[in-house]
């Protein structure tokens, strides 16, 4: 789409949005873009948060202490699993959710509300009460596991090897939901209704329907909404700190954790900011590849 | 074969609605249980009686109503003064194609990748050069800032929506670029200044790390950290207390969902029969 | 077009609404508390009411007779204060007092963020057993004042025991003995021992002192060493075979928390727990309730003594402090006994000073369960971890899911030793 804004835009319009911009930019550079540097830089030193601690510059010390430390890189692993889990889990519920609050059935209005609720909770909220639906002796879920005789049902659930992970993805899911949804309810009204007309009058069911003419319509959200998700999830281990604390054995320990340790327990800025720097650095990569991708396909479709 | 359908669909639905609503249900089901009742080995799908202790220890916790009135505050401010702020910028970005702009899109990946944790520290020693540390402003500057990518991201996807031709047809009239903004895209933007203000809201009200590090007065004290304070060592909890008051902290949250879903869904049909 | 005008003067209107009330919100929080004078700021992320209401006591009595310096109590709360405080730090704009505990404050002060208190409690000190003292101390410099602490006890409940015909122990048990105990009072119905070990290490830590488990040595001289030994061992072990051979535990407790073993034993489906004393706090609403009847075994012992290491909670004063002197007063006054006092019982725990402590037994006196775990709480010992900086990293990385590992049966025994060792180099 050429962007024939000449007559539009003039110098000035430009200036002046720049000026009502202003503050806006102003805040940006004092809070996120200064930071950011700072942290980046701080990559490449030593530095301790401590009185009277020194700090010099080392080069990439931190950065081949990071990528030496096998916890760390196995944790890439699990961040990887849990965060595309997460988003094709929510994705998928989503979609159908969605579908199903456009039909106006008796359950279309329960389920819009329904999928806004973890919005409502505060994240300190949501793991105490993911914590007491999963009690092995006193929660709902371990109770269903009982009443349908599935294994699994005296045990923690996040407190278990094999199922910490599933169950602690499962929640993550449970909390992404109502973006997911949100955003699918607006574009699928969106839609025009003339186009979803012609394919019922060619005679197309509710299946094919869905095939043809919603999904590629969604395409766009669906994809941003998953790459996004991807992004948000893989640094987000708030959640998943308070309920398993990384474990049992490391199985839900993600990399973002390791950053947060370092630099808030420990006190280790520059080895943390070398760990953050490795992280951004293998998702701007893997994003990138993925866009680059994507124009490729479309280039030739 | 269409009755199986229909029953299909109503079977996924019920248990959609089960995954919704369950956990919300339980939430106010051990709001209601006594002391004793929250110590036992036994799923008990209802509280034995009506314990109203629970909600009058959230109540009496000095500070949570203030908390609440707190955030409502912090939480709107930051959400108007985001939209009033980058509907400007969010239309440079969405029609113009330059070296700025494709900063901005660096700017903004960069923005959701980096990790959060590495930031507050500096961030901290910065706000406090200029004495913004445990003020509500501060805060407020922060929580803006924060959103302002994500945010500026949505609305220029939804003005790209809007064809050119409308903003071409206008200029030809001989409307400026302002008039054109506000009285032309903006009544279109609807949509998507709701979509923004609903993530904005939502995302600040929730939002913990940030006002733990830059808030210490109790009486600034967002609801999130009031709602800490009722976990304990080791992942201990005042259960029954901590259900009570994030029961009561939902409540303007649906009535907010409420107001705002109304006007959504009339504007985003109005918007798509217009398109 | 027209609905673009209408919602303008209901939005004016509406926009004025709130601009007052946002203003009226602004104005509360911006005006300050106190006027002229600087407080005290003192963080306690205490939450339990009994414990929150002797702070506020102990504050406001202060406030009472000290109108000048005044106090002010800032809540916080247990899992978030560090972070809080590792950004204060940084900032320099920490709060004047501290509680928190002694494991946490370590690393603090290695960093210098705590101010040395060495010589201004040492009334106190007379009055403190010395492993409280130096649990709480780094490079023999005091850095918190020892608070309150909890010693792991094992309660019994009175009614299986008198079911299984079995008298409860009046003497020291040695952790065999309880074994070989807990495998008799294991019937179809019931487990012999409850407790919760998702999270083994820190029991692992302080009751390994039972056995003499050092962990690290040298540390004196400068470079500390790991060292896992059997005594080191002893504890997981021991619980290890207590799941898998003698089937005395739950196999449930292997994934859940001091929690959850302790509603498994109110329900009864165990005979015994062992966790630390401040379940004593819900055991007394059981026993309210339901009549649930309960008692608490002498301390037990093992090869090397009935000592365990002690991570009490503390008292701190920022380094950055400007009120010091002052910041002291108000700690020395908070440790009198009819604060403490409260402060210990509301939590569970047990006063570390000789002169609270027997205010507590006087206080409690009715409970023959309270009396044991006072009893029991005379038995702390100075953590030679202390000495180790990166201790607390160190049992939280490596030690903790080599242990989750080891306890869920994934490696074996000598396989937890090599990788608790190993990861102590990488650390490094």
């Amino acid at each position: 789409m050429k962007f024939k804004t000449k007559g539009i835009f003039q110098s000035r319009d430009s200036f002046l949005i720049g000026l009502a911009a202003f503050p806006l930019i102003l805040g940006v550079v004092l809070v996120s873009a200064i930071p950011t540097v700072f942290a980046i830089g701080s990559a490449f030193t030593d530095l301790i948060l401590g009185i009277n601690f020194d700090w010099r510059f080392i080069g990439f010390d931190n950065f081949s202490r990071g990528l030496r430390n096998e916890l760390f890189l196995e944790s890439f692993k699990i961040g990887a699993i849990w965060s595309l889990s997460v988003s094709i889990i929510s994705l998928v519920l989503g979609f159908l959710t969605a579908l199903l609050v456009i039909q106006s059935e008796w359950y279309s209005i329960l389920l819009k509300f329904g999928a806004m609720l973890p919005w409502a909770m505060s994240p300190v909220a949501v793991a105490i009460l993911w914590q007491i639906l999963l009690d092995p002796a006193s929660g709902p879920v371990n109770g269903a596991l009982r009443l349908l005789d599935l294994p699994g049902k005296n045990l923690s659930l996040l407190g278990d090897f094999n199922t910490a992970l599933p169950v602690v993805i499962l929640i993550g899911a449970w909390v992404s939901l109502p973006v997911v949804v949100i955003s699918l309810i607006a574009s699928l009204k969106n839609i025009r209704q003339e186009l979803v007309e012609a394919a019922q009058i060619d005679g197309a069911n509710n299946w094919q329907q869905i095939r043809n003419v919603k999904i590629p319509h969604l395409r766009p959200v669906i994809t941003s909404l998953f790459v996004l998700n991807i992004i948000w999830n893989f640094n987000s281990f708030g959640l998943v700190y308070v309920l398993t604390s990384g474990g049992p054995g490391g199985r839900t320990y993600m990399p973002a954790l390791f950053v947060y340790h370092e630099s808030f327990k420990y006190g280790n800025l520059g080895y943390a900011a070398a760990l953050g720097s490795i992280i951004t650095l293998a998702l701007v990569i893997v994003l990138g590849a993925y866009v680059y991708l994507r124009n490729r396909n479309e280039v030739v479709a | 074969m269409k009755l199986a359908w229909k029953i299909a669909r109503s079977i996924f639905a019920i248990s959609l609605i089960i995954f919704f609503f369950g956990p919300l249900y339980w939430l106010v089901n051990t709001s209601l249980k006594s002391p004793i009742e929250l110590l036992s080995d036994n799923v008990q799908l209802f509280p034995k009686g009506f314990f109203f202790g629970n909600y009058r220890d959230a109540l009496d916790k000095s500070g949570i109503i203030l908390a609440f009135f707190n955030s409502l505050i912090i939480t709107s401010v930051s959400t108007i003064l985001i939209v009033m702020l980058i509907t400007a910028p969010a239309y440079y970005f969405a029609r113009r194609k330059n070296q700025l702009t494709r900063s901005m899109s660096t700017w903004i990946l960069v923005s959701q990748v980096f990790p959060v944790s590495l930031i507050i520290i500096p961030m901290f020693l910065t706000l406090q050069k200029f004495n913004l540390i445990n003020t509500t402003w501060g805060l407020i500057l922060v929580y803006v800032v924060t959103n302002t990518p994500f945010s500026l991201w949505l609305l220029r996807s939804f003005i790209i929506a809007i064809p050119f031709e409308i903003e071409e047809a206008a200029s030809i009239d001989g409307a400026n670029l302002w008039k054109i903004l506000y009285r032309i895209i903006a009544p279109l933007l609807m949509p998507g200044f709701v979509v923004v203000t609903i993530f904005t809201f939502v995302n600040v009200w929730n939002e913990f790390f940030f006002a733990l590090v830059l808030l210490s007065d109790p009486e600034k004290s967002t609801l999130p950290l009031k709602l800490a304070q009722f976990v304990g060592a080791e992942g201990r909890a005042l259960i029954g207390t901590l259900s009570a008051a994030t029961v009561m902290s939902m409540i303007p949250a649906f009535l907010m969902y409420l107001l705002i879903q109304r006007k959504f869904s009339e504007n985003l049909f109005t918007g798509a029969v217009k398109g | 077009m027209k609905s673009i005008k209408k919602p303008l003067p209901r939005l004016r209107k509406a926009s004025l609404v709130f601009l007052a009330a946002f203003g009226l919100i602004m104005g509360i929080g911006a005006v300050p508390a106190i006027s002229a004078v600087t407080p005290i700021t003192f963080v306690t992320p205490a939450y339990l009411p009994g414990t929150v209401a002797a702070f506020n006591d102990a504050v406001a009595d202060w406030n009472k007779a000290n109108p000048n310096t005044p106090v002010k109590l800032i809540p916080g709360d247990w899992g978030n204060l560090g972070d809080q405080l590792t950004t204060q730090f940084a900032a320099g704009t920490a709060p004047d007092v501290i509680h928190f505990a002694s494991v946490d404050i370590l690393n603090f002060a290695a960093r210098g963020y705590l101010h040395d208190l060495s010589s201004s409690f040492r009334g106190i000190k007379r009055n403190v057993s010395d492993g409280g003292w130096q649990a709480s101390s780094y490079k023999a410099k005091l850095y918190g004042v020892p608070v309150i602490d909890q010693p792991y006890v094992v309660f019994v409940n009175l009614d299986l025991f008198k079911k299984a015909g079995i008298a409860v122990p009046t003497t020291s048990l040695n952790w065999d003995e309880l074994a070989s105990l807990a495998k008799k009072l294991t019937t179809s119905t019931t487990y012999g021992l409850a407790t919760g070990l998702v999270r083994p290490a820190t029991i692992s830590t302080i009751v390994g002192s039972n056995f003499g488990a050092k962990f690290f040595v040298g540390y004196t001289s400068g470079r500390a060493k790991i060292r896992i030994s059997d005594a080191e061992l002893e504890f997981p072990t021991l619980m290890h075979k207590m799941v898998y051979e003698d089937k005395s535990i739950d196999p449930l407790m292997l994934t859940v928390s001091a929690g959850g073993s302790l509603t498994n034993f109110i329900a009864g489906k165990s005979a015994m727990l062992l966790m630390g004393s401040y379940a004593a706090a819900d055991l007394d609403v059981a026993a309210r309730e339901k009549g649930f009847n309960w008692s608490v075994m002498p301390i037990l012992k093992g090869s090397a003594g009935s000592l365990q290491a002690a991570g009490p909670q503390t008292f701190s004063i920022s380094a950055q402090s400007k009120v010091k002197k002052d910041a002291a007063r108000f700690i020395n006054f908070m440790m009198q006994d009819k604060y403490l006092v409260p402060i210990a019982l509301g939590d569970g725990l047990v006063p570390m000073t000789k002169t609270a402590m027997k205010a507590a037994v006087e206080a409690k006196k009715g409970s023959p369960g309270w009396q044991q775990i006072f009893a029991d709480g005379d038995n702390f010992m100075v953590p030679n971890f202390t000495y180790v900086p990166e201790f607390n990293k160190w049992k939280t990385s490596v030690l903790l899911p080599a242990l989750q590992r080891y306890m869920q049966n994934r490696i074996s025994r000598s396989e937890l030793r090599k990788s608790i060792v190993d990861g102590w180099q990488t650390l490094r």
